[in-house]
């Protein structure tokens, strides 16, 4: 019972942060400049207008065919716009520079699905070559095996993304000619060819990951492995194997699953490097393009996303603790 | 209990091993295969996002419009009959007999073009040397056979309705402007799409003249401000005390002239002219020494230019606009600015090709379907025409077939495109399909070209020294030229607290041109770029006819010699101070633009004149500090940057000013860098550049001079006031041989054929390209550069110049350069394999070698 | 169980004083305090030693070096750009050598073959080439020959000084000029000064061969007697004193033009900067000399990378230091106290990490303006920074606060404040050393993305970092891949040593593992 109310409680926090985090994001964009860069042969007259026609500016004063000065609509009536379309109307407005016209929802929805394509299958496969690599790094401890897989590890973490897809493309696509150097176009997102032309881009993504989770796994497992209750549970009579299944990896877990969370959101918005590299229409690139664009509706449609699945994350994080070590409450006193 | 730990590390390994062979095996199956596409293969970094002809943003979108849309007449190579004419035997085309740099206009969509200004001189009111000139009213015949791609037919009425929608004012689409903002002036539209604005000016300029709108217009007192005819400089009502009006009875302070200008706001025009009292003195003492009755329009009209009203662009029927369908197969086009579209012997020339090229057309049915209302809180309409495959329509000679955003597009052949059938068009476009992926990394957009997946690629910095003499390299000049702008307004300088008001002294920006070394500056700072010491860059032809490139005549030569410091001696020679050469020719080869003595002699006497002259505010013991801005902090603004330390550094080593210079860096300016630049916010913007019509020089100085063009960065120089003097060279037209005076922006404007539709021009005179001969011509334009030169706010660098390398899939059916027709584009594109024997020919050779072979 | 009776023989038996009262024996062992007790068990962790040696020569390296190269960071060079690593000792073989294997057509190949024909700075090492059956010409180019001759225009002043120059060193640096119109025709050669033979061809440049395939010179010449055209040149002349006979007349060669600046001349670019930098700037330089070759830029990447490094150590040491001190506390009290303080404290780290990073830091850089490109890196890995810290403290504190010891020191009245210092805190210093330990690789990691994205740029002046390098190196990997490698190297000895560094550490502090060495 207390779980159920605990969570209620954290949606309901959630919530008010969610409101805060996007009233700042709202503020914080509407601080930027308003920048109207006229190109040659576009008429300035039409360019204010079309930005008035947004709700941005009001009473534009036009002497002499050029526009003299113009008002910044309050940001306060600018959000109440906005949110009266949003929750009458379910628009959430239109792209100002890029995607001009085009409505910001469809834009979003058709660019979501490769982006979080391509973080599940690195998950799905970074996840079990970590803990592997840890488990068996952890009871090799300090053995020639544990040296090597640390080195690898480390070789691995440490080469910037940038620098690793390059290598791993130039290797495997360009030289081998494994696999396509571009991910294969089309909407089949399941289809077996475009998992195979997505195979270098997934493992660009999770080789880092897959060396995060092996260290962290190794360090937890090694300082667990040490603890009194895996003596008394060795003196039980389990074999070593039962013992530290059962007991070690969960008391580590404690640690690890948070990080596999963590690890799956960092990617989702870190995967912009890797998808301008194997020209993945992912919605990687559109956050910081929206910001240098100013192109509030973008913006604060993506914003909306991180930070929700932010939050959510967190959430699942706390209440995961109470299941892997039933005595550790979050927020107990 | 050692056996099970083992078999523990046995399980933790198996899973290891097990998940990458897992994915090693997937990787096997799919090995090698990489896929080649169909067709043509290209790429780009930015994929369009909205290609419809009334609202596109900017050239990327133009990847799929210039396609998808047909021509009413285009340009095609001139080929020399003697070597055979444009076929084979074979009937294949006769790449050799194409005559280098020629062109022709040819009638594509459009079988007849026909001048119809006198017909239509009486309905829209051209006067009778108008009429004389021609070129103001065209009819165009159509092909009876045009079709969209799904076979519905086209007639001129569809030509109508897409103008008519691209200036709706519901819509305000973004391309409006194109048909009244430049080349093209169509009649009442800038009327039409502003129907229902309200603006505020002096009432003379726009569109409203005394005679007809006296009675609506209002007078108006904006914000605090009188506003007057020059709008940049808006005077308070101490304006009317000072400016040589000294004021009148009943308005001597400002107070006074306050309450008077309040008192008249709301009335008509009309009324202040009725009026006997305080208006009536200050109407006349404006009109000194003319009695009220023996006003002229002309006088009112001029009056009413002091005046500052309120305007309001009355609502309007699109058949007052000069576009509309004579028939089912003719429309016609009427215009403020004449384009003569036909030689004198009826032949077409190259603007038939140029601005006539095409007009908006939309599908109907389709256009309205994708119509949108206003959301809540706006008031404009907006469309999805043209943004996906379902809501596009061809008319050219290609149609879309896929369209996956910020993936992939891939055009087909549209085989309801008029001109297949065409005898003119055998056994050409064997493109049958163009597919352009989005590769926003360069190093996969080469890995793709090496590995057969692409057919083109640019040659960038790092690839350059490889490819550069591959025979599958071509080169191209591009129009854009580079510049320097040095913020020279000493009003602003002298506040900005930096103490560098010695740029507002000519000498000091001279020693700065005269410094830099251009081909070292392009060596340090740019890609591959030619060094350029003229406005107007080397790929401008002033006589299209037969390729004459303006940078190479005479008077550009000589006007540029002016410029950089040669004076011409009597007898055709020439000298820079030390040396003397004896004709232009070998004075310009010597030329470098670059000469260090005199430019520390122009320092220092810049520096004199800084501490002499009291109007610089200056203080000896402070540096002084110049502000390079700029959008965006990288590698090339660094490079850029550090660069041009140095070169203040050497300069003033040995002058009075040695030391005393610091350039600080700042980006933080992001997209506003124009505008803060304009308002004084830093001093030096590098790296600016203007690019315009290839065939039109004399235009390229609208970007200087025409501050309604909105692209000069240097606002505060008045161009209508500062004034050149210039003798007209003799020739058979009314102003031959005079010495004439005239604010540069009239030069400008007359040399364009401008004056006499702007206001600000107070000479009407007309030697646009056609009007006068082109020596006569040649000379205005070079003595315009110089003059504009000569002022040293922009400091020309650098002109553009690309090359890319192609595949050997296809191949372009000349090496040589043609200023509209680039390669021969799709249309002459030559397959050398189809789909699989290309596939074969990749397998069976190592193209990053082939690629390297020089012929 | 029997009574098993031993017998003691008597004399075994002394009568004990009381001066001899048996006390507990002093310890024997030195009293050992927590920190040599990690110590001694850091030091018996041989990967740790190792990895605490490597970080020590990383931190020389980027303290030393700097010092002892002749180049600065923002030393930049118009012509020597991505010139590959060379190191002397290794001129002779194929490895390090500043030579790069070619594979290219006829026309590029003969480009650099005459090079050194005309000045025997080869740019062809050693002017030696194998030719395959499908005509192409296999070689090694040596990138600091590579550039050859460049036009240059220069004043009187320095021309006479270049003259001087070469006549006391013997050196030729000016060599002969040639005629404006038997340059290359087309644009992009025109400027080019390694044209000094005949070609054909307006839109691409071709070579003219003689019958046996060689090039045909077209120096500019004057007949002996005439006037010279170069304003006067009189020193080292490549083709001799006395000129050359050509159809019965002695020539001499014109050695400039006269231009406005002074006069244009035709010089090697390599004896060019050693006269430039020993003759005039006298700046320290001998010699065109990389030892790990240079950027796009012309920026010797060894000066670059060892300045690089020692900003990135000293930024990152700062940062980890400032977010471990706030992440700490913060953490502590949050995890300590939980309740309806971790539930505002989490709150307000939850709104602060996820407001995103982009938009603060471009607001960030409209309103400062033109400050230092460091301190907006700070705030920008700052105001996150501590975030992470503080989660992992709560975390740790979360685990360990409800430990039976914990329990018991606090039955014993132990007040919180120490609690939290003395009990809980050690156990929890063992994760968090490991991962404070890879906050400075981490940073670098951080730092190469914030360039590629272009939201920061540190390469101001005197200041560069390590990410910035490997960033620049990234867009030209394909071409210039050395660039990438020596900085890539540096952080993966880096990462590597601060990683067994940590895990060291880690089980040094780890009091549990006392005496349980492996």
């Amino acid at each position: 019972m207390y779980m159920f109310k605990y969570v209620l409680k954290r949606l309901g926090l959630m919530l008010m942060s969610f409101c805060v985090i996007m009233f700042m994001c709202f503020v914080l964009i509407k601080l930027l400049p308003l920048v109207v860069n006229v190109q040659q042969g576009q008429d300035q007259i039409i360019l204010y207008k079309q930005l008035e026609a947004r709700g941005y500016i009001r009473n534009i004063i036009i002497q002499n065919n050029t526009v003299v000065s113009y008002e910044n609509v309050p940001i306060m009536v600018q959000l109440g716009i906005y949110l009266k379309r949003i929750f009458l109307y379910g628009d959430f407005g239109i792209g100002v520079n890029i995607y001009r016209n085009l409505s910001v929802w469809d834009v979003f929805v058709t660019k979501l699905p490769p982006t979080v394509l391509i973080n599940i299958y690195s998950t799905l496969i970074g996840v079990p070559i970590g803990l592997g690599l840890g488990i068996f790094a952890a009871l090799k401890k300090n053995k020639w095996q544990d040296q090597v897989v640390n080195i690898v590890i480390i070789l691995i973490i440490c080469l910037p993304s940038i620098v690793l897809g390059v290598v791993i493309q130039y290797v495997f696509c360009y030289k081998l000619g494994w696999f396509p150097l571009t991910m294969k176009p089309g909407t089949d997102y399941l289809s077996w060819s475009m998992f195979v032309s997505m195979i270098p881009a997934i493992f660009s993504l999770c080789l880092g990951s897959i060396a995060g989770y092996a260290r962290y796994t190794r360090a937890e497992l090694s300082e667990v492995l040490t603890s009194e209750f895996m003596l008394l549970a060795r003196t039980k009579g389990l074999t070593r194997g039962q013992a530290t299944l059962r007991h070690a990896m969960r008391n580590s877990m404690v640690v690890i699953f948070p990080s596999i969370l963590a690890e799956f959101i960092s990617v989702l918005s870190g995967s912009l490097v890797i998808e301008a590299m194997f020209s993945i229409p992912g919605v990687g690139g559109l956050y910081l393009s929206a910001i240098n664009a100013k192109d509030y509706d973008f913006f604060m449609l993506l914003s909306g996303f991180y930070t929700f699945i932010g939050l959510l994350a967190s959430i699942v994080v706390d209440i995961s603790y109470g299941f892997i070590d039933p005595r550790i409450r979050m927020g107990a006193k | 209990m050692a056996k099970k730990s083992k078999r523990l590390a046995a399980i933790a390994a198996a899973s290891v091993i097990s998940v990458t062979g897992i994915s090693g095996l997937l990787a096997l199956t799919g090995c090698n295969n990489v896929d080649l596409k169909t067709g043509y293969r290209t790429y780009t970094s930015v994929m369009p996002s909205n290609w419809c002809e009334l609202t596109y943003s900017d050239n990327n979108d133009t990847q799929i419009m210039n396609y998808i849309a047909g021509e009413l007449f285009t340009f095609d190579y001139e080929f020399d009959e003697s070597k055979g004419g444009k076929f084979k035997e074979d009937g294949t085309v006769n790449a050799d007999a194409i005559i280098d740099g020629g062109y022709k206009a040819v009638p594509s969509a459009a079988t007849a073009i026909e001048d119809v200004t006198t017909e239509l001189a009486a309905k829209w009111g051209f006067n009778e040397d108008q009429v004389a000139d021609g070129g103001y009213a065209w009819k165009f015949t159509l092909r009876n056979d045009i079709k969209w791609d799904d076979g519905t037919a086209i007639n001129a009425r569809d030509f109508e309705y897409s103008m008519k929608e691209q200036l709706d004012p519901k819509f305000q689409h973004l391309r409006a402007s194109s048909y009244y903002g430049s080349n093209i002036k169509i009649k009442n539209a800038r009327g039409y799409v502003y129907q229902g604005a309200k603006g505020n000016g002096s009432g003379y300029k726009y569109g409203t003249s005394y005679e007809k709108d006296k009675d609506t217009m209002t007078f108006s007192w904006t914000n605090g401000y009188y506003v007057v005819e020059k709008y940049k400089n808006q005077y308070k009502p101490a304006w009317l005390l000072t400016a040589g009006f000294g004021g009148f009875e009943g308005v001597k302070t400002e107070e006074e002239g306050e309450a008077f200008l309040k008192a008249w706001e709301g009335k008509s025009v009309a009324e202040c002219l009725a009026d006997t009292g305080l208006m009536k003195t200050f109407l006349d003492s404006f009109l000194v020494g003319k009695e009220r009755a023996s006003w002229t329009a002309e006088d009112y009209d001029i009056l009413l230019d002091t005046f500052n009203v309120d305007y309001e662009y009355p609502e309007m029927e699109f058949s007052e606009v000069g576009f509309y369908a004579e028939s089912e197969y003719e429309f016609v086009i009427v215009l403020d600015a004449p384009i003569y579209a036909l030689k004198d012997d009826g032949s077409l020339s190259y603007h038939a090709a140029y601005e006539f090229s095409g007009f908006p057309l939309v599908k109907k049915d389709l256009w309205e379907s994708c119509k949108k209302a206003p959301q809540e809180g706006a008031t404009l309409w907006t469309t999805n025409y043209c943004t996906s495959v379902e809501t596009t329509a061809s008319w050219g000679p290609y149609k879309l077939t896929s369209f996956q955003r910020d993936k992939q597009f891939v055009l087909e052949r549209n085989d309801n495109w008029f001109n297949y059938g065409e005898a003119d068009y055998a056994n050409q476009y064997q493109v049958k399909t163009i597919v352009t992926e989005q590769i926003a990394d360069t190093n996969t957009a080469w890995m793709s070209f090496l590995s057969g997946a692409l057919d083109e690629i640019g040659l960038d910095v790092n690839h350059k020294d490889d490819y550069r003499n591959s025979k599958y390299t071509v080169f191209a000049p591009g129009t854009g030229t580079y510049a320097m702008n040095l913020y020279s307004n000493l009003e602003v300088l002298n506040k900005n607290g930096r103490n560098n008001s010695i740029l507002a002294i000519k000498d000091f920006r001279q020693a700065v041109s005269l410094f830099l070394d251009r081909d070292d500056y392009n060596a340090a700072t740019t890609t591959a770029m030619l060094s350029c010491y003229g406005l107007i860059g080397p790929s401008y032809y002033y006589d299209p006819e037969n390729a004459g490139v303006y940078r190479d005549t005479e008077y550009a030569k000589k006007g540029l010699l002016r410029v950089y410091g040669f004076t011409e001696l009597d007898g055709g020679k020439w000298t820079d101070g030390t040396n003397e050469y004896n004709d232009y020719e070998a004075a310009y080869a010597a030329m470098k633009g670059y000469n260090p003595t005199l430019a520390k002699e122009l320092v220092e006497k810049a520096y004199q004149e800084l501490t002499t002259n009291s109007a610089y505010v200056y203080d000896a013991s402070k540096p002084i500090e110049i502000i390079y801005g700029t959008s965006v902090d990288n590698e090339n603004t660094r490079r850029d940057y550090n660069y041009l330390v140095k070169l203040f550094e050497d300069l003033t080593k040995g002058t009075s000013l040695e030391g005393k210079i610091t350039l600080t860096f700042n980006a933080s300016y992001g997209e506003k860098w124009a505008e803060d630049f304009r308002s004084g916010a830093y001093e030096l913007a590098s790296g600016t550049g203007f690019g315009g019509n290839a065939l039109n020089p004399a235009g390229v100085l609208g970007c200087y001079v025409d501050p309604s063009l909105g692209l000069t960065y240097h606002t505060y120089w008045d161009v209508y006031s500062d004034n050149m003097t210039f003798t007209m060279p003799v020739g058979d037209y009314s102003e031959s041989g005079k010495e004439l005076t005239m604010s540069i922006y009239n030069w400008y404007a007359c040399v364009n054929g401008m004056a006499e539709s702007s206001n600000d021009a107070t000479n009407k005179y007309n030697w646009s390209s056609g009007k006068v001969d082109e020596a006569i011509r040649l000379q205005v334009m070079s003595a315009i550069e110089e003059f504009i030169l000569n002022k040293y706010y922009a400091i020309i660098t650098t002109s553009q110049y690309s090359g890319s390398v192609t595949s050997a899939k296809y191949s372009y059916i000349t090496e040589n350069y043609n200023m509209y027709l680039g390669f021969g584009g799709f249309r002459y594109m030559i397959e050398n394999y189809d789909d699989e024997a290309w596939a074969k020919y990749v397998k069976s050779t190592n193209l990053e070698s082939e690629y390297k072979k020089t012929n | 169980m029997e009574n098993v009776n031993f017998n003691i023989p008597k004399e075994k038996f002394q009568f004990a004083s009381r001066s001899d009262i048996n006390h507990d024996k002093k310890l024997d062992t030195k009293p050992r305090s927590y920190m040599q007790d990690a110590f001694s068990r850091f030091c018996k962790n041989k990967g740790a030693v190792v990895a605490a040696i490597i970080i020590i020569c990383l931190v020389l390296f980027a303290i030393i070096v700097p010092f002892c190269t002749p180049y600065r960071v923002d030393y930049t060079d118009n012509y020597f750009k991505n010139t590959l690593p060379k190191a002397k000792m290794f001129a002779n073989t194929s490895f390090w050598d500043g030579c790069e294997a070619k594979e290219d057509g006829k026309l590029s190949f003969m480009y650099y073959y005459a090079m050194g024909q005309e000045t025997g700075h080869n740019a062809v090492k050693n002017q030696e080439y194998k030719i395959t059956d499908d005509g192409m010409y296999k070689y090694r180019l040596d990138s600091y020959h590579s550039t050859g001759m460049v036009y240059m225009n220069i004043t009187l002043a320095e021309y006479a000084s270049i003259q001087k120059y070469q006549n006391e060193f013997n050196k030729q640096v000016i060599y002969p000029t040639v005629n404006g119109d038997d340059r290359p025709k087309s644009s992009q050669d025109k400027d080019n000064a390694n044209y000094y033979y005949q070609t054909k061809g307006t839109s691409k440049t071709e070579i003219v061969y003689d019958k046996d395939g060689n090039v045909i010179p077209v120096y500019s010449k004057y007949e002996k007697g005439e006037a010279a055209l170069d304003g006067g040149y009189n020193s080292l002349r490549i083709e001799g004193k006395d000129g050359i006979t050509a159809d019965g007349k002695t020539y001499f060669y014109n050695y400039a033009f006269i231009t406005s600046a002074g006069v244009e001349v035709r010089v090697n670019y390599y004896e060019y900067y050693i006269y430039n930098h020993t003759y005039v700037l006298k700046d320290g330089i001998t010699e065109p000399y990389f030892i790990f070759g240079t950027m796009g830029t012309g920026q010797d990447i060894l000066t670059n990378l060892s300045s690089g490094a020692r900003f990135s150590f000293l930024f990152s040491i700062a940062v980890a230091l400032v977010n471990m001190i706030v992440g700490l506390i913060y953490g502590m009290i949050e995890g300590y106290y939980g309740g309806k303080v971790d539930l505002v404290m989490e709150r307000i780290s939850e709104i602060l990490s996820a407001v995103p990073i982009y938009i603060v830091i471009t607001l960030l850089k409209y309103h400062m303006g033109g400050t230092s490109q460091a301190l907006l890196l700070f705030l920008s890995f700052f105001l996150t920074g501590w975030i992470g810290m503080a989660g992992t403290t709560r975390m740790q504190f979360y685990r360990y606060k409800n430990q039976e010891y914990v329990l018991a020191a606090r039955t014993l009245g132990a007040r919180d404040r120490r609690l939290m210092w003395k009990h809980i805190l050690p156990n929890a210093l063992g994760t968090l050393v490991t991962s404070c330990a890879l906050v400075i690789p981490g940073m670098i990691y951080s730092e190469v993305s914030l360039a590629y994205l272009g939201i920061i740029n540190l390469s101001t002046g005197n200041t560069t970092s390590v990410g910035t390098i490997i960033e620049a190196g990234q867009r030209a990997m394909q071409t210039a891949p050395h660039i990438v490698i020596f900085p890539s190297v540096f952080l993966i000895l880096l990462m590597l040593s601060f990683n067994l560094f940590g895990n060291g550490l880690r089980d040094a502090f780890n009091p549990s593992l006392r005496g349980s060495e492996g």
